[in-house]
């Protein structure tokens, strides 16, 4: 039990923090999880997790007696293996693997503790969660911290119109699209997808808009533009872009232009005519 | 704007509008291989999966969208919305696969809504006379048939006069009855 040298107990100690314990598993799993985590070895092991632990337990229940040889023959068996992996013949092949697993997965003993085999990368993580359609409402500089002293008197530039993003790249968002109307998903109006908005000069006041969608709105549509516009600027889905309009209508903060030229659920002949000449003129 | 599947929508709706159209596509994946026919436009990678729309300024007041319905027929849920206050439709077909026009016409002669057909030339190849596709086609007689080139503006804007011309006749004739 006390044969483990100077060295292992510090490891185990930094790592495991179990030496005093149980000596050989913290002896064990100093080498394998921590700063001497060796790649090659546990792949030569068959990528298994403590399960000599196991068999070790398991020995001890079996045999008190193989207790006292135990820990020389757990310190003697890794060098083995480690023996058997670098003394290769330097044949090409296998030199060239050797460097590669050098490279990448040999971990130098300076990383003491953080080295476990199956840490991942999270630097990813909180893009998934704010990513994907709508992300810029939630905290990007910009659209919705403009400087609001300012935005009375000079019209903020439109966000500049983005290309559609690679779908391969784009991260989806882990924010369901109702949960932005809290889970409505009718309005109050009858929006049309073509129906025109306008922000009111409530609206221009960007104190009234509590929500960032509303301000975001309230910010393009400072020009006149559709319910189908504002969706794919905002990158959001057309229902949801709906109840949040109908819900701005309500409080005032924009302005629904109905064409009033609609008879029945077909176009007047007036703006029929008006569509026409419109068009010869272009 | 409707039509089979990688007709030239997109194209024609790009050639007229003053936006760069709004589009959602989405990179044609494996798993939509066998919804999707590729064989007539090999060259074709993406495939629209939402809607995509221009617009068009006619007066200070005055703005025309133009929608481009959802190529795929698994998206048709969406043309009810898009029906609803429009002026009127066009079918946008490709010679090669005529049958691919026939969901849309029946969809349109079912709701009513004023609609043309344009034949796209792709590479100023017409495969089939307008009078040919008009009989392929089984439409009624007072339907504008035309040809088109989906790139070009001029063209595109004539098509649309075309349109809003067949759709003032048809209401006139709709008061009368």
């Amino acid at each position: 039990m006390r044969c483990a040298d100077d060295q292992t107990k510090n490891h185990a100690l930094l790592t495991g923090g179990e030496y005093e314990m149980t000596p050989d598993r913290g002896h064990r799993r100093g080498e394998r999880m921590g700063d001497r985590f060796d790649y090659r070895r546990w792949a030569a092991d068959g990528f298994h997790l403590y399960d000599d632990d196991t068999e070790d337990d398991e020995d001890r229940r079996d045999d008190g007696t193989r207790e006292q040889a135990q820990p020389i023959a757990v310190s003697e068996a890794p060098d083995q293996v480690l023996d058997v992996l670098n003394d290769h013949p330097p044949g090409a092949g296998e030199r060239g693997h050797s460097e590669m697993a050098d490279g990448e997965f040999y971990e130098p003993a300076d990383h003491a503790g953080t080295d476990i085999p199956n840490r991942f990368d999270i630097s990813g993580y909180r893009n998934g969660l704010f990513g994907g359609p709508g992300a810029d409402l939630f905290g990007e500089p910009g659209l919705v911290a403009h400087d609001r002293g300012s935005s009375a008197w000079q019209r903020p530039a439109v966000p500049p119109q983005q290309a559609p993003p690679d779908p391969v790249t784009e991260t989806g968002s882990l924010v369901r699209p109702y949960t932005r109307t809290g889970g409505r998903t009718r309005s109050d109006y009858d929006l049309a997808i073509e129906a025109l908005v306008s922000t009111s000069d409530r609206g221009w006041d960007a104190e009234d808009a509590l929500l960032p969608e509303h301000r975001s709105i309230c910010e393009m549509c400072m020009d006149t533009r559709s319910v189908a516009e504002v969706a794919a600027h905002l990158r959001l889905p057309l229902g949801v872009v709906r109840v949040l309009i109908g819900d701005m209508a309500g409080m005032g903060l924009v302005v629904i232009h109905s064409s009033g030229m609609v008879v029945g659920d077909r176009p007047s002949m007036d703006f029929l005519e008006r569509v026409l000449s419109g068009l010869r003129r272009l | 704007m409707a039509g089979g599947f990688g007709v030239g929508k997109t194209t024609l709706v790009g050639s007229v509008s003053e936006i760069v159209p709004l589009t959602t596509e989405a990179v044609m994946t494996d798993a939509s291989i066998g919804h999707d026919d590729l064989s007539a436009t090999p060259n074709k990678t993406t495939t629209t999966v939402a809607m995509d729309f221009g617009r068009l300024s006619l007066d200070s007041d005055l703005i025309l969208y133009l929608f481009g319905t959802p190529g795929q027929h698994r998206f048709w849920f969406m043309w009810d919305d898009l029906v609803r206050g429009a002026i009127g439709a066009v079918v946008l077909v490709d010679t090669r696969r005529l049958a691919d026009a026939f969901a849309a016409i029946d969809f349109f002669d079912d709701r009513r809504l004023p609609y043309i057909v344009a034949i796209n030339r792709f590479e100023g190849v017409l495969h089939h006379r307008v009078n040919d596709v008009r009989e392929a086609l089984t439409i009624d007689q007072s339907v504008p048939v035309v040809t088109c080139d989906a790139r070009n503006r001029e063209s595109t804007k004539q098509i649309l006069i075309t349109l809003v011309e067949h759709a003032m006749r048809q209401q006139r004739t709709t008061v009368r009855v």
